[in-house]
């Protein structure tokens, strides 16, 4: 397996000497394209200032800082894989259709199903790096990558090639798991997943992330849906707040391609899903979802650009989020419609529920319009919860909790609820993730 | 369908390719300092203007905190070749024999000339008692470097409004202009308001006395003359407690190749029950159809609503500019006080403007409102860039944001840049904006009723501004509209 | 005297075939009714007499007053007194009714060499009309139907028919969605203004509104073409038979 063994520095920085040391040492084994792919996603790394701080404009709201990643260290323990006990299975793994397992970073397929199956071949990163040329191209170019996305390329080693056949009556449904381990208690465990996704049918991605241990799952994805194709892609966040995941994914869509979204984010400490969609041929469409809750110094960022490059292409965006007690929320949105992209449309709505002292939400929703023959909007609120209607219920006899719980889950219904993409059980499972987040919050009695 | 979409495009070009009507030139002999900017010049400044000491210490300590920084220009959006601030003149005045003209008719009549050409006639009219008052606008006139007459002076000060040049105010007023100089833009503020602090040449001073209304209009006509001249004016209002005042402000330059540069400062602050409402219509040289020329307008403006229930509302047209850098702010300190931001931002051909506002929620149940209307045209940009920010304390606080850009053409761009930051559960935020054109079909309706190409666009264009041009005072009203209209030759007004 | 020369009129849009040899003839004082199946180009035609872009006339003429209508602006049309009631009229978001009733009224004016109208002496015209329409003052300062119902915008594109005073008036399915009492209003604000200077072309679906604006003629329109001439009572014909028996049996057929 083409995996990193360093145990330290994980997270380098330019006097890091070890690091680069087992750079060497690994340009000796391993193809001189990774060991170049790696150093230019360092270089890159180094360029940018290394660790985002909140003086790049995109980093404002999201702070890096209180992570300490400097002690963070990488962790590949084979022998943790066989001694690893698999969760159980509930939540969002209910739902039928093969798993694949990564952890740590690395495809685990003595834990995941079989990768061959009608119209569906997985295979991990190393595996189709080394005899599929094709599959270079998909990786974006490390000069073009964000700090966070480009350190992953930094580090690349595994992660997992999922490819959609053409299959139009079938919607394909593949899980995707994401576990992190850490033996070391002392320092936590960073990794670098990087995932390519080529859909050229129906196809439903399913991903999951769970910690055992401190950790931050700093993950890279690629998605390409190709023309006529429709991605479904669900992402589900909870676990403890000693775990953190950076997820920095670049959807590109074809021509009358789709590419569906939702992200639901109920736990974690420190969560930055950073998206970049490119409507890049005619009439390609993108809809996303969004939704989440913080309390307790949690942290929840959604960065969204939303590029319009082709003509007559749709986007659709809903996010909203629930804030309470030391929980922060930061929503950045920004749509972009190039010059060529007339007869575009692009809608946007943040919405942010403030419930007690000390909850903050962040919002930068923006446009960028080059072409005038577009309709754009965006909206934006931030505001509590409505005290008429809570006194309302509870002068139909509702106890005030009770009543606060009931508004918040009508304030995310339309996303929670009213999401399912035709999969099974999916409304469900969002559901029981929120509910479980509200069971969880001690209730606000000074206000009452 | 692209044919006519073409001829739409043509005959809104036809209309926005508005002659400049403020281009002219007075000729006129002009005091200068020497070009360039260094210590020697802010001495030359401050002792032309014979100001005391501490005005003085001001000013270098803010030069020498400007030689450290840097000029702003990662975040916004423009794009212009660097500055070169050691080519500007800072410095200049029209000649005149004695220091100061003691009334109207020592003016210079090249100057009483200049601005009845621009429409701003520097003559008093004769004050009667009651309504004739009320249509009557008292005027400072600001002159590249000075200001070179005000109006109706005599008459406000018999109401205890104090309207005078800065200049003026710093000999005569000197402790209210300590107190309040630099208490709400401090010369540390950033780039521009720290060249500002250093150079500052006139501006207007308001101080309207507590529990008056000011019966008239103020306003203040700024004009840039001289070749490669920058304009640092500075402007100074104070509504003591309960007092009120609308402050108008208008600005036109000639036609020229060169950039010339225009660093404002304006600062508002308003005590208790206190209402300021400060208008403006900017009309500087936009530059030519390629680019060339055009004013560099870098203006901080902020208010202060420093007492509980005051109020400061700011409404812009800006149509001029070759680049518009300016966010009118409110800092919302007094509790239940009001912020409110209402701005007409249209550029065409080469203009890029970067405008929008900062509404910062300090005080309980502070309130703001900010409408903001861009339409961008030829290869122009015009970008909204706004901040609603809530404090921790800021209990109760509400603020409602409508930003509309129409885009005419395809080679414009119109953007929104929000920023919200709600640090408070009991609040409440909304934000909306809308990008869009002119719809075809919209067109051909008012064709149906008879309306030309022109005719159509301007009064479509003009209902979108509505909501902002309802907030300026009657007289600016109509020659904003005019400007909105864009100048379009015969057509509404 | 002819007022409106319809002869062997094609037209088509983006290729496709929508009039295929339209020949009519509107003298004036006269009130002519096209009644035609959904997609029989009724609309089409209207929108063609009064210039909108988009169509393109492949053959035929349209003279207006003994001039070739087809070369002129839109504008010039209407500045002519060429008037349509649009089936669906176009909200302009900030301007006043009344603003853009004083606009129009002035540029038609300007156009006839007559001196403009001044704001005091509009508005009192305005509203003279205006209540005539069951339309109050408030209704003129609110944004030119933005916000309206289905009959206030109606009632204001009469309303805007009798400010202009065309010689030429097209009602586009002015009738569609109109209850009872605003269809008798725009109904009355029609009949007020016929007279022997004037032609009305009035397009609907169905016959109720002809109830109320009695007209001269109905003629039918069906794929393009008129297939069918005669006086009100073919409207009543209509009501009873439907358009069934005016199409070939390729149209019903897909009809169904």
């Amino acid at each position: 397996m083409l995996t990193t063994s360093f145990k330290k520095c994980a997270v380098p920085s330019e006097d890091s000497l070890p690091f680069l040391q087992l750079w060497k040492e690994d340009k000796k084994n391993k193809s001189s394209w990774v060991a170049e792919f790696r150093r230019k996603g360092y270089a890159r790394y180094s360029i940018l200032g290394g660790i985002p701080t909140s003086k790049i404009e995109s980093w404002k709201y999201t702070s890096l800082k209180k992570l300490d990643l400097i002690s963070y260290k990488q962790e590949i323990e084979k022998g943790i894989l066989s001694s690893f006990l698999w969760p159980s299975q509930d939540g969002l793994l209910t739902i039928p259709g093969p798993q694949f397992v990564l952890v740590n970073g690395c495809f685990a397929p003595q834990l995941s199903s079989s990768p061959l199956s009608d119209g569906l071949i997985v295979q991990s990163l190393e595996e189709a790096l080394r005899y599929d040329e094709s599959i270079k191209e998909r990786l974006l170019s490390p000069e073009r990558l964000p700090a966070m996305a480009a350190l992953n390329a930094a580090w690349l080693g595994d992660g997992l090639v999922v490819r959609f056949k053409a299959n139009p009556a079938e919607n394909n449904i593949v899980h995707v798991v994401f576990v992190s381990t850490n033996t070391n208690e002392k320092s936590p465990n960073v990794t670098h997943p990087c995932i390519i996704v080529i859909v050229e049918g129906r196809a439903t991605l399913i991903e999951s992330h769970m910690g055992m241990g401190a950790a931050l799952t700093n993950m890279v994805s690629y998605l390409y849906v190709e023309p006529n194709a429709t991605l479904t892609h669900v992402r589900a966040q909870s676990g403890l707040s000693e775990n953190h995941a950076i997820c920095s994914s670049t959807a590109t869509v074809a021509s009358k391609g789709l590419y569906q979204c939702f992200v639901l984010t109920t736990g974690l400490g420190l969560v930055r899903n950073e998206l970049t969609v490119t409507l890049a041929e005619p009439e390609a469409e993108c809809r996303l979802y969004g939704a989440y809750t913080a309390d307790s110094n949690r942290h929840v960022d959604n960065t969204i650009v939303m590029n319009h490059i082709a003509p007559a292409t749709t986007s659709r965006q809903i996010f909203k989020g629930v804030l309470a007690d030391g929980g922060r929320g930061v929503f950045q949105g920004r749509i972009s419609i190039h010059p060529q992209a007339q007869k575009s449309d692009g809608h946007q709505i943040h919405r942010a529920l403030l419930l007690s002292p000390g909850a903050e939400a962040y919002c930068k929703p923006e446009l960028e319009i080059s072409a005038d023959n577009v309709k754009c909007t965006h909206g934006a609120t931030a505001g509590e919860l409505d005290e008429e209607i809570l006194f309302y219920l509870r002068a139909r006899g509702l106890d005030a909790e009770t009543a606060r719980a009931l508004l918040i889950e009508s304030f995310l219904s339309d996303v929670v609820n009213g999401v399912s993409f035709g999969i099974p059980r999916l409304p469900d499972v969002t559901r029981a993730m929120v509910s479980v987040w509200l069971a969880g919050r001690v209730p606000k009695p000074e206000r009452f | 369908m692209a044919a006519e979409s073409a001829d739409a495009v043509k005959a809104v070009q036809a209309i926005t390719d508005r002659k400049y009507k403020y281009g002219f030139t007075t000729d006129i002999e002009a005091d200068r300092a020497p070009v360039g900017l260094n210590e020697e010049i802010i001495h030359f400044i401050s002792h032309k203007k014979g100001e005391p000491s501490w005005l003085l210490d001001w000013r270098l300590k803010s030069y020498k905190l400007w030689v450290t920084l840097e000029e702003p220009h990662h975040w916004a959006r423009l794009t212009y070749p660097p500055i070169n601030y050691q080519g500007y003149c800072y410095y200049a005045a029209p000649r005149r024999s004695s220091d100061a003209p003691k009334s109207l008719d020592e003016v210079d009549p090249k100057l009483l000339e200049t601005y009845n050409k621009l429409g701003i006639p520097l003559e008093e009219q004769v004050m009667l008692s009651g309504v004739q008052q009320n249509s009557a606008i008292a005027v400072d006139a600001v002159f590249d470097s000075v200001s070179v007459a005000t109006t109706y002076k005599k008459n406000l000060e018999a109401m205890g409004v104090i309207f005078c040049s800065i200049s003026e105010a710093v000999h005569q007023y000197p402790e209210l202009v300590r107190r309040y100089l630099g208490s709400v833009v401090p010369y540390t503020d950033n780039f521009f308001a720290t060249l500002n602090s250093a150079v500052f040449t006139d501006g207007s001073f308001v101080y309207v006395p507590q529990g008056l209304r000011c019966p008239m209009e103020l306003s203040t006509y700024f004009r840039i003359n001289e070749k490669n001249t920058g304009q640092f004016e500075r402007t100074l209002i104070i509504a003591a407690e309960n007092a009120s005042v609308s402050y108008l402000e208008g600005c036109t330059a000639p036609q020229r190749d060169e950039n010339q540069l225009h660093a404002a400062v304006v600062e508002l602050v308003a005590l208790d029950g206190a209402e300021i409402k400060y208008s403006t219509v900017q009309n500087w040289y936009p530059g030519d159809e390629e680019g060339r020329g055009g004013i560099y307008n870098f203006v901080t403006k902020r208010g202060a609503c420093r007492g509980r229930n005051s109020k400061i509302s700011w409404t812009q047209v800006e149509t001029g500019s070759a680049i518009t850098w300016k966010y009118p702010s409110c800092i919302l300190q007094g509790d239940q006080s009001t912020g409110e931001f209402y701005s007409v931002a249209l550029t065409n051909h080469y203009q890029q403007a970067d405008t929008g506002t900062k509404m910062i929620h300090i005080g309980r149940n502070t309130k703001s409102r900010i409408i903001s209307k861009g339409i961008a045209a030829g290869h122009s940009n015009s970008t909204y860039r706004g901040l609603v920010r809530v404090l921790p304390r800021a209990e109760g606080a509400r603020n409602y944001t409508q930003c509309d850009s129409l885009l005419i053409g395809d080679s414009c761009g119109a953007h929104t840049v929000p920023y919200i930051e709600a640090r408070h559960p009991s609040i409440r935020i909304e934000h909306e904006a809308t990008t869009g054109k002119i719809s075809e079909e919209q067109i051909f309706y008012c064709k149906q009723r008879c309306l030309s190409h022109e005719e159509a666009v301007a009064l479509i264009v003009n209902g979108f501004c509505r909501e902002v041009m309802q907030n300026l005072p009657m007289e600016f009203a109509v020659e904003a509209q005019k400007l909105i209209s864009i100048s379009l030759e015969g057509s509404v007004g | 005297m002819t007022c409106i020369e319809i002869r062997d009129l094609h037209a088509c849009i983006d290729g496709m075939p929508l009039l295929k040899g339209v020949t009519l003839s509107l003298a004036a004082g006269e009130v002519h009714a096209i009644m035609g199946p959904n997609g029989a180009g009724k609309s089409t035609l209207a929108h063609i007499l009064a210039g909108r872009p988009g169509y393109e006339v492949t053959s035929g003429t349209i003279r207006y007053d003994g001039r070739d209508l087809l070369i002129m602006t839109p504008e010039e049309r209407a500045r002519t007194g060429v008037f349509l009631a649009f089936q669906y009229p176009v909200e302009i978001p900030g301007v006043s009714t009344a603003t853009f009733l004083k606009t129009a009224v002035n540029a038609q004016r300007r156009f006839c060499g007559k001196t403009e109208i001044d704001a005091i002496q509009f508005s009192k015209i305005i509203q003279e009309k205006a209540e005539k329409f069951g339309m109050n003052h408030d209704m003129l300062r609110r944004s030119l139907n933005v916000g309206f119902s289905g009959g206030e915008k109606k009632r204001t594109e009469i309303l805007q028919m009798a400010m202009l005073e065309p010689r030429f008036v097209m009602l586009d399915e002015t009738d569609s969605g109109l209850d009872i009492d605003s269809l008798k209003i725009v109904a009355s604000g029609v009949n007020a203004l016929r007279s022997n200077e004037r032609v009305f072309l009035v397009i609907t679906h169905y016959q109720r509104l002809l109830e109320y604006i009695v007209p001269d003629y109905v003629h039918v329109l069906a794929e393009g073409r008129i297939v069918c001439s005669g006086n009100k009572e073919l409207a009543f014909e209509l009501e009873e038979r439907g358009y069934a028996p005016f199409m070939t049996n390729e149209t019903t057929n897909e009809a169904s």
